[in-house]
This record gives structure tokens, C-alpha cells and sequence, in this order.
């Protein structure tokens, strides 16, 4: 099994922090979170963010979404330090892999103020190495 | 030369063995043609999932097909599809790779192909027939279980005579546009009834495509389907060293073989 799916999400321009809404051309509605099922691993190949202004785009993960209060972990961090472009390719891929089936990654935004910001995600979910 | 093309399928003037692991059985098939020959390619479309219709999720509830071809989140197919012909004047209205038992000389292989490939699916033979299972019979496993399922992709060769069922699932916590792309061949084939030809592949001595379905229980659907369609059942599995035994059971039951 392996599918690339390009991920996107967006912030409100009127908050200074918040969770992405998450959408892709698969997508029927948009997600908070995206569960990686059990057995199989998300693969992290690109990231690019851009903005009008300062933004820290945070990318968390969680070994149990199922829960009422869910622990998510810093894991990966990508900062504009002002309105522009950033895209990361990645040779080798950021793994997260799916244990249990609850697991789920999710992206927060952080900005000093709100502007519009967008982060946009190459995730591989696959069952091979 | 290999005995499968580039895109998985039984080269002419190759042998395709269909195994059936309840029966210890296999049908052999000499493939002498293939009817769409450069034209294998399939693109189905969406999921047959329609609007409103009702699935279960894997939290124990109930969902609601949002849209057509969309597959709510965590959610599975209830009971089997059948994949509903995308064009008119088909054999059978309602399932567009069913072909009557009179059509013995057709044979679809084919492979689906799922969008996106982390869908689950899951094979009845015959639709609304659960085959697959752990430790004997013990644990009947669904498309929703733990395992016992593929992800994205599945082969399979259609009997005529016989309706096939097709379980879905979506794990991911998200409502999924889908997309089905089948690549198959329409077959035209012919039954070995050489003993020693038969013993040769099945013991694997001539090369031959083998595709073992999913069948942990014996139907008796499956048995008179494949009876009225091809006069016989299929050819036991022997042992090399019992060449003599085999030779005589084939050359038994190659006289049953419809001409």
C-alpha cells in the first residue's frame, strides 16, 4: 500500500494560534487530525509554508487520538520569520509510524499577529519500509 | 518468457491455475487468447456507494454515504458489493463482471486497483460468503478486523455462473473520494485434459499463473457453478511422488471436462 497525499492547510487570519483545518484532492470534508493506521507508516517527503507575516507551524503527533484528552507531542517545527516561501524536500523521509491505529498528526499555528499563513504537506501513507 | 505480462496477466498460449484451498482443488486454464488485448485498462470510477446509503464504523455505530463514491470516515460496507456495470447492454444488469455458465470459454482475470490505496477490501466468494478465517474457523474475519484483509488492491479470477462479493473499508478518520481502476483480461480459454500435462503444473514443473482465491468453506454454489460451467470441479493437488495415483484421477476426471 502506498498513496502520496498532498496535504493543505490554512489559517484563519484572524486568530494568532489554532489547529489547521486539513483538506486534500481525496478529501470530502476537512479534518483536525489524520489517524495513521495501524501497521502502516505516514511519511513526511515535503513541507512548504508561506505567509504574510511571522508564523510557526508546529507538526504534532499522538500515540491515542481515541482519548478524552489527548497528548500531543511537538515533533517537527517550521518557522517563517516574515511574509514569504519556504519548501523542504526531503531525500530521506520523517517517519510516523502507526502502532495502534489511534495514533494522529495534526498542525498548530503561532504568530506574534494574525495574518493569513498556509502550510501545505507531502504524506506518504504506506505499509512498506 | 514469463508466463505474466507487464501488467500481471496470463500471456497467450499460458496456463493460468485457480486454486481453491477449501476444496484442494484447481482449475487449469490454458489461455489461447485474450479477447481485449491492449485494451486492459478499466478506470470504474468512483466506489458503487451511494448517496445516503448506510455503513457501519469501526466505533460500533451507523454513518451515512454523504455523496456518491464518497466513503465516510471510519466506516465499512455492511454487506459485500457488487460492482454495478458502468455501461449498458451488460450480461447481467447488476454485476458487469458476471457472465452466465454457458460462457464457459470466457474467463475474466482481473486486478483492482483502489484510490486511495489505504482502503481496505475484501473478497466473498460467492457474495455474502465470509472466507477468510483464523485458526480453522474459529475467528471469521471481515474487512473490519484487525487483519485478514488487503489494502488497496486485490486479483482475482471470476467463474461464470458465480456473483462475487466486494467488502470496502475506510479507516482513516476522514470522508474519502475513491476511485476504482480495474486492469483484467477477458480470457478465452481451454481446459487441459492431458493427464501428464496437468501433473506438470501442478507440481510446478510447467510454469503456470496461479491465483488462489478466498475460500475456506466450499459452497455448494461454488461446486455447481463450476460443475454446470465446466462439467468438473477441478483437478486434485498431489504430491510429486505420487505421480501414478495423479495420473489416473486426472485422466478420470479429464472425461468429465465439458468440450
Amino acid at each position: 500500500m502506498k498513496e502520496l497525499l498532498v496535504i493543505y492547510g490554512e489559517t484563519d487570519g484572524t486568530a494568532t494560534t489554532g489547529t489547521l483545518s486539513l483538506n486534500s484532492d481525496l478529501f470530502q470534508a476537512t479534518v483536525s487530525n489524520i489517524r495513521i493506521p495501524r501497521g502502516a507508516k505516514a511519511k513526511i517527503w515535503f513541507k512548504k509554508i508561506s505567509g504574510e507575516a511571522e508564523t510557526l507551524f508546529t507538526l504534532k503527533y499522538t500515540h491515542d487520538v481515541t482519548v478524552a484528552t489527548i497528548t500531543w507531542l511537538n515533533l517537527q517545527q517550521e518557522k517563517l520569520a516574515s511574509k514569504g516561501e519556504i519548501a523542504i524536500e526531503k531525500r530521506r523521509p520523517s517517519i510516523l509510524r502507526g502502532l495502534t491505529g489511534n495514533e494522529a498528526i495534526q498542525i498548530t499555528w503561532t504568530q506574534p499577529t494574525a495574518a493569513k499563513a498556509y502550510a501545505e504537506l507531502g504524506l506518504e501513507l504506506t505499509d512498506e519500509e | 518468457m514469463q508466463v505474466v505480462d507487464s501488467l500481471g496477466l496470463v500471456r497467450t498460449n499460458n496456463f493460468l491455475v485457480v486454486y481453491l484451498p477449501a476444496s484442494e482443488k484447481a482449475m487449469v486454464f490454458r489461455v489461447k487468447s485474450r479477447a481485449n488485448e491492449g485494451y486492459e485498462k478499466l478506470p470504474y470510477g468512483p466506489l458503487p456507494l451511494t448517496s445516503g446509503q448506510t455503513l457501519y464504523t469501526f466505533e460500533g455505530g451507523t454513518v451515512t454515504v454523504p455523496a456518491d463514491g464518497v466513503f465516510p470516515a471510519r466506516s465499512y460496507t455492511p454487506e459485500a458489493l457488487i460492482w454495478k456495470p458502468i455501461v449498458e447492454g451488460t450480461w447481467d444488469t447488476t454485476d458487469m463482471w458476471y457472465l452466465p455458465p454457458e460462457w464457459s470459454e470466457r474467463l475474466f482475470h482481473l486486478k483492482l486497483k483502489l484510490t486511495p490505496a489505504s482502503l481496505r477490501t475484501q473478497l466473498e466468494l460467492p457474495k455474502g460468503t465470509k472466507q477468510v478465517a483464523f485458526q480453522r474457523d474459529k475467528i471469521i474475519l471481515t474487512v473490519s478486523s484487525i487483519f485478514g484483509w488487503k489494502w488497496g488492491e486485490i486479483e482475482a479470477v471470476i467463474f461464470p455462473g458465480l456473483h462475487y462479493g466486494w467488502q470496502f473499508a475506510n479507516e482513516l478518520n476522514v470522508n474519502l473520494y475513491t476511485y476504482a481502476e480495474f486492469t483484467y483480461a477477458e480470457n478465452i480459454i481451454e481446459i487441459p485434459t492431458v493427464p501428464q500435462l496437468i501433473f506438470d503444473i501442478l507440481t510446478g514443473k510447467t510454469p503456470a499463473h496461479w491465483v488462489t482465491l478466498p475460500c475456506r468453506t466450499y459452497e455448494d454454489k461454488i461446486k455447481s457453478a463450476l460443475e454446470k460451467t465446466y462439467g468438473f470441479d477441478g483437478y486434485k493437488i498431489y504430491c510429486p511422488a505420487r505421480r501414478e495415483e495423479a495420473i489416473r484421477d486426472y485422466t478420470e476426471t479429464a472425461r468429465k471436462v465439458k468440450a
